[in-house]
């Protein structure tokens, strides 16, 4: 357990349609006693933002480390190395995306308190977590003593980890054991942990959720981490606004939540809890998201005899995921069903059609059960599968140019740069990149400080003299920011185009003090993206032109919600 | 010809990655201390089981020196089993590589998890250094 609890605070909200004033946020941390430091480093993704960190750390082997800046998964990545280096253990290091979630998508009016409280639900839990030592304990872990034979745990596990021991008490494999935590959620007497998600972190987390101070209804949502959190980030990317009080706490499945915790949740004074899971069917871990949905009816019956309407715990369904899928050639495809044996997720089917003349059996895909990971595509025998994300000829194409150097272009390409205010210049020579691009054949390449934000790329559409067929653009962190722009291009009429993205800052990593170096390395990753043209997400942005089907669920809850009033509890 | 960069201690062989979504980014903070920034390039695939062994042909084609390919470790694929079918179908072509005269050195297939970018960083050093010394690959390089 980590005896004091160091925050750390990234600062960069160029784009942000709320504003969030670190320095007085600190100020309020500071008075907290569970909080031992609180520091601002400006840009964590920078280089020299990583060298304060890494000094930062050196000092703090025995505490725990907070890190609220944004896109959380891409600094994990980064920021890891350095934390591992000066031996903090995974558990009690937290990061959290405080920009997705209090600059992007909150719209109330105490944006500061909405972040305080989010900090503190983290330092909260850092405070109840344990150090297990062995990180590479990876499976559940059983507490015998508490343990009452049940065996509830061997039932449900989707994987059959479970197998009993000498003495009659449940044992994992730690083999098969996929650490769902399935069995966490169906335990009865609470007694199985994950190493990273143990019931008392969740609980402490849970009682110490306090809300922004407005009378919005507090709403608690669990979020599976494979599927619904990162399509949540996604949402808010998109610019959906979430209820002013939504908490967010990620497990690895909702089969995971044990109905314990909502009764907790729900004594603790929280309006309402929300179980936001994957649809029927989809759920990568199987059997969560039906177990959730068996285990809510259960609790039903409890939540009346504590004078709770049923309604303020709701399971939602993520609607599947529409990734870009595989598509089959009836023409090429033989029958041999290869696809079938190897598809992970049952996606494939078979049909008749007539083809040439002749009645024949071809293959076809299951969208919703398809995730294009496309297995089948590399064990086609003939070819007639294609995913349609990621082709042959495009990973082809893409492996040529990353060998031989060379890209065809043509004068319809147009590259967009994004310097990041300047930020980016002491490691990129902007202008020898420009003008290289310019030899090579790049119709028109465009150098803006900050893509993030809308009015530049109203600067670009401006700028543009055609409008060009392929754009790539080189800026930061890609992941939502993607998204993001996909809506400020639309409204600058640049939608058509097909954008790839490429990242800078990371070729600028590679190379933190030669200039020239990381030139070229950016010249290649924008080749590379030219050739590939991978498209990222291209068909979630088709239908974003009214309400998203989750921004109307989410709302309906909310209403739902306040209407029912407050948390009879909250007052006591 | 090709003689002369094999002599030459300048000679920086080529590395691929192609490397799996789910994998660190390879941009790891690397040590100044690392004898230079291997000549290591990569493209993402969705999984490694999306790997056609075509891939990894046509790399060796175009002039690569090395082929290095990650997945998730067994039991963590981010679709289940993706990985399993890339072991097995990278087992055989090792096999068939060595058969035609490649050394098996050249393939590199590891597992490595999304949190591990100190190991994806380590694992490209030491190909590069094995493949330097076996000096460039010749026997399958297209003649431009």
């Amino acid at each position: 357990m980590p005896s004091s609890v160091d925050v750390v605070l990234c600062h960069c909200q160029e784009d942000a349609p709320t504003q969030l004033d670190l320095e007085r946020l600190t100020e309020k941390l500071n008075k907290n006693k569970k909080i031992s430091s609180v520091h601002i480093i400006d840009h964590l993704c920078s280089i020299e933002g990583m060298k304060e960190f890494s000094e930062l750390v050196q000092g703090e082997e025995e505490s725990g480390l907070v890190v609220a800046a944004c896109a959380s998964e891409t600094l994990r990545q980064r920021l890891f190395p350095h934390i591992r280096k000066v031996g903090i253990v995974e558990q009690t290091c937290t990061f959290f995306p405080i920009r997705e979630f209090d600059l992007w998508s909150y719209r109330g009016e105490n944006v500061l308190q909405s972040a305080r409280d989010r900090i503190k639900i983290a330092v909260s839990k850092l405070r109840k977590c344990t150090d297990v030592g062995n990180w590479s304990a990876h499976s559940a872990v059983i507490n015998y003593l508490k343990c009452d034979k049940c065996k509830r745990c061997m039932e449900e596990c989707p994987v059959d980890a479970y197998s009993l021991n000498a003495d009659g008490y449940p044992e994992v494999n730690p083999d098969l054991c996929q650490r769902c935590g399935i069995c966490v959620g169906s335990c009865p007497v609470q007694c199985i942990s994950l190493p990273n998600l143990r019931i008392e972190e969740l609980s402490t987390e849970i009682r110490s959720i306090k809300g922004d101070g407005s009378k919005e209804p507090t709403l608690l949502t669990f979020c599976c981490e494979p599927l619904t959190y990162p399509a949540l980030m996604e949402e808010i990317a998109l610019g959906t606004a979430l209820p002013q009080n939504m908490r967010v706490i990620k497990v690895p499945c909702m089969g995971a939540v044990n109905a314990a915790l909502i009764s907790d949740a729900l004594s603790a004074g929280i309006d309402g809890v929300l179980l936001l899971g994957c649809d029927q069917g989809s759920c990568q871990l199987r059997k969560g998201s039906l177990l959730a949905k068996k285990r809510l009816e259960n609790l039903k019956e409890t939540l009346q005899r504590m004078r709770f309407e049923n309604e303020r715990v709701q399971y939602l369904g993520w609607p599947a995921q529409t990734g870009e899928g595989v598509l089959v050639d009836p023409n090429l495809c033989n029958g041999c069903l290869t696809c079938q044996t190897v598809c992970p997720f049952d996606a494939v089917t078979l049909t008749q059609k007539v083809i040439k003349g002749k009645e024949r059996f071809v293959t076809e895909r299951n969208t919703s059960a398809c995730r294009s990971c496309g297995v089948c595509v590399a064990s086609c025998p003939s070819g007639a599968c294609q995913s349609l994300g990621s082709t042959d000829t495009q990973l082809l194409n893409m492996l040529d140019t990353i060998c031989s150097d060379t890209v065809k272009t043509t004068s319809s390409d147009a590259v967009v740069l994004c310097d990041c205010n300047g930020k980016l210049e002491p490691y990129i020579d902007f202008k020898q990149l420009q003008n290289d691009l310019s030899k090579q054949g790049f119709g028109q390449v465009i150098i803006e400080h900050h893509l993030c934000g809308e009015s530049s790329w109203h600067e670009v559409s401006t700028q543009f003299n055609s409008l060009p067929a392929h754009g790539v653009i080189g800026a930061c962190a890609k992941d939502f920011f993607g998204s993001r722009m996909k809506t400020y291009q639309k409204n600058v009429a640049l939608g058509s185009v097909r954008w790839a993205i490429t990242d800078l800052w990371e070729q600028s990593l590679i190379h933190p003090t030669d200039r020239e170096k990381a030139t070229a390395l950016c010249l290649q990753a924008i080749h590379t993206a030219l050739a590939g043209f991978v498209n990222h997400h291209d068909s979630r942005s088709k239908d974003s032109s009214g309400e998203t089907q989750f921004q109307e669920q989410i709302r309906a809850y909310a209403t739902i919600i306040s209407n029912l009033g407050p948390n009879p509890f909250k007052e006591s | 010809m090709d003689f002369q960069s094999l002599d030459s201690s300048n000679w920086q062989p080529l590395l691929i990655g192609i490397i799996c979504e789910n994998s660190p980014s390879f941009a790891m903070p690397f040590n100044p201390t690392d004898e230079g920034y291997p000549n290591f390039r990569c493209i993402r695939v969705p999984c490694a089981g999306r790997t056609n062994p075509q891939y990894i042909l046509r790399a060796f084609q175009k002039g690569a020196d090395a082929v290095l390919i990650t997945g998730c470790p067994p039991g963590e694929c981010h679709y289940t089993s993706g990985n399993y079918f890339a072991r097995r179908r990278f087992k055989l072509m090792t096999e068939l590589l060595e058969f035609m005269g490649i050394e098996s050195e050249r393939l590199y297939v590891r597992w490595i998890k999304s949190t591990e970018g100190e190991k994806l960083r380590e694992t490209v050093n030491d190909m590069a250094k094995k493949v330097k010394r076996l000096g460039p690959n010749k026997l399958f390089k297209e003649e431009l």
